[in-house]
């Protein structure tokens, strides 16, 4: 069931949490609500379940398949929700707290025992808790306890599942661990899902489209290769990973960073306005002699080769610092010793208008 | 005491209390046996003394006197309705500030405390003045044959006043620290009002509350200065349990006043017990709802 939201706003008291925010969740789809802390992630999710009320607005509306559910109270909104703490009823064991959805139905459509009982063995299975239905919340490790909280929300055959940090409150072993488990999961269940979090490596590991969000606003959607590829803001790019940045200006139609020129922002730039130069750290390569094209001169300051790449710490002729990855073949091929004298030259560049301060 | 820093034990704080001369340790020990004795062990046997000294007979007859036994029915009586009331008002009362942020919500706070902070004797006066035939309403009660003062309602609401802030006082600092999330997931689950009242609210402080409930109740029973005010001391009809000791002490009754004094005793004993196993409960969940947050974030 797709989630469609349009024109919503959430201001709390002088605050704007929301403006007017239109997005579009596709049916059956994993997608991550990615920011940082005071994006309105979080009250954009509660606003979805029915858990924060919208600002009434003109043309403010929030559909489950075609069906405006604005109205509609959250009891009845049939959306499974898993908090960030988890809020496990600590009084009920995990059989009844998986249960608990089914057995507050009404009498007219409450499942009899013997379902109920299916039901909850069916979902201990798919969440891998078999054996501990007898336990209590406080005896279970912190990944039990999110599958539990899992489980529960999935036994109302929810329309939308939504999951508020999800992973949060793991440590990073078990986080690992649990987000491949989630994605095979949904897999497996395929109810559409909005996950919220505030970890880029998390959304673009996990999600099946992402959607940046910052002070209130949507910066970009897309697939994670669209987000991490081709950032439509300098906000995007600089929050989906490590960066160096360079100021430089537009000059006739390019956009000049000392020895480096490169292809100007899209937009209304004039002659000598500032622009921004975003490169991620494995988009730089090091040359021992300065190319045709444009490259930066610099020192080698300092050499990191224990793990997965090289790591390069660069200082330029300008002296501003840059970090740069190689691969460990590229690195023996190069020799690099600190002090020595290098080039960096950009393989894969983004340049923005200077709009957005960080 | 000069002490290198290897000696120095982890918990250095009970160590060096332990470390101090026999002398000391001995003396404190003895001033606090010599206190608790004086003040309240020899009271509380004095009491039993008092009241089995011409033997077990002569004290068993004294609760089948009428009086006292009227005594004792009322006592029952006003405490069967007025804990029950403060229950559900210190509910709700700890519901409201618990969950929500409201104008006003100091002002609560400070009236539930306001039976604390006022004298017992003061509480009944404000009846008398209310209830009164001279007070506010006295002549439209008189003019509707409805007496409060000098009569059953008015120590039930005297009763009431001095009771009010036990259970919600105990509840609010425990629903505070449980949170609201639970009662949400309910609602996002489905649950209807009552259904997370019943289902989720109430079992999660159920430790809390019987706890308050027992301090209630024994405050309700020994309540002796604002009912003083209010009940006139009618004999067999107005007389609560304490107010009947004092009566029958001022008769120089010993033996009877001692005997209905026990009664007391008694229920401040197994109080006392109660209050003990569950605090020890509620101490437990609080670690317990402790402990689930502490491991649910890194």
């Amino acid at each position: 069931m797709s989630i469609e939201i349009r024109k919503i706003s959430k201001t709390f008291g002088t605050f704007a949490a929301l403006r007017n925010i239109n997005l579009v969740v596709p049916d059956g789809q994993l997608t991550a609500l990615l920011g940082p802390s005071g994006s309105g992630k979080t009250t954009l999710l509660r606003i979805i379940a029915g858990l924060e009320t919208p600002d009434a607005t003109d043309g403010a509306e929030i559909r489950f398949a075609q069906q405006n559910v604005a109205g509609i109270d959250v009891r009845d909104r049939r959306v499974g929700f898993v908090f960030q703490h988890y809020a496990l009823f600590r009084q009920l064991n995990v059989f009844e707290n998986i249960a608990f959805g089914l057995r507050v139905r009404p009498r007219q459509t409450r499942p009899p025992e013997a379902v109920i009982r299916g039901k909850v063995k069916d979902l201990l299975k798919l969440v891998q808790l078999e054996g501990l239905e007898g336990r209590y919340p406080a005896q279970l490790s912190g990944g039990q306890r999110q599958r539990v909280a899992l489980a529960r929300a999935l036994a109302i055959e929810p329309k939308v599942l939504l999951l508020d940090e999800p992973f949060g409150a793991l440590d990073a072993r078990v986080r690992q661990d649990l987000r491949r488990w989630l994605r095979r999961l949904h897999d497996e269940i395929h109810v559409t899902s909005l996950f919220v979090t505030h970890d880029q490596e998390e959304a673009l590991e996990v999600a099946d489209r992402i959607v940046v969000m910052n002070q209130g606003q949507i910066e970009q959607e897309g697939s994670p290769d669209e987000v991490f590829h081709s950032p439509a803001s300098a906000f995007v790019m600089n929050f989906l990973g490590n960066v160096n940045l360079f100021h430089g200006r537009v000059e006739e139609g390019k956009a000049v960073f000392g020895p480096l020129v490169m292809e100007a922002p899209a937009g209304p730039l004039s002659h000598g306005s500032p622009a921004r130069l975003f490169v991620r750290p494995f988009d730089l390569d090091i040359q021992l002699q300065a190319g045709a094209d444009g490259a930066l001169a610099g020192r080698v300051t300092r050499l990191q080769s224990a793990g997965p790449v090289v790591k390069v710490d660069v200082t330029t002729a300008e002296g501003q610092p840059m970090h740069v990855e190689l691969s460990h073949e590229r690195a023996r091929q190069l020799q690099l010793a600190v002090a020595q004298a290098i080039f960096v030259v950009p393989r894969t560049a983004h340049v923005f208008a200077d709009d957005y301060a960080i | 005491m000069k002490r290198t820093p290897t000696d120095m034990p982890p918990v250095a704080a009970t160590h060096v209390r332990e470390n101090d001369p026999r002398w000391v340790r001995a003396t404190l020990i003895a001033i606090t046996v010599l206190f608790l004795g004086i003040f309240l062990a020899l009271p509380l046997a004095s009491i039993f003394t008092e009241a089995l000294r011409k033997g077990i007979g002569v004290y068993l007859a004294s609760f089948r006197q009428p009086d006292a036994y009227a005594a004792i029915r009322l006592t029952l009586l006003v405490s069967a309705i007025a804990v029950p009331l403060n229950v559900v008002f210190g509910l709700a009362a700890a519901w409201a500030i618990a969950r929500f942020r409201f104008c006003g919500r100091n002002v609560l706070l400070t009236l539930i405390d306001l039976p604390f902070a006022v004298s017992p004797v003061i509480s009944g006066l404000i009846y008398v003045l209310l209830f009164g035939l001279h007070g506010w309403l006295g002549p439209w009660l008189n003019e509707h044959d409805l007496q409060v003062i000098f009569a059953v309602p008015g120590i039930v609401l005297a009763t009431l006043f001095v009771t009010f802030p036990f259970v919600a006082r105990e509840l609010i600092p425990l629903m505070e620290e449980q949170g609201s999330e639970e009662e949400l997931a309910a609602r996002v689950l489905g649950a209807s009002g009552w259904q997370i009242f019943w289902r989720i609210t109430l079992p999660n402080v159920r430790w809390g509350l019987l706890y308050g409930v027992i301090l209630c109740n024994a405050r309700a029973m020994g309540e002796f200065g604002a009912v003083s005010v209010v009940s006139g001391h009618i004999r067999g009809l107005t007389n609560t349990v304490p107010l009947h000791v004092e009566i029958l002490y001022n008769e120089y009754n010993f033996v009877a006043a001692f005997a209905v004094a026990s009664l007391l005793a008694l229920l401040a004993l197994v109080t006392l017990g109660l209050k003990t196993a569950v605090e020890w409960k509620v101490r437990r969940d609080r670690a317990e709802s402790a402990a689930s947050r502490e491991g649910s974030t890194p």
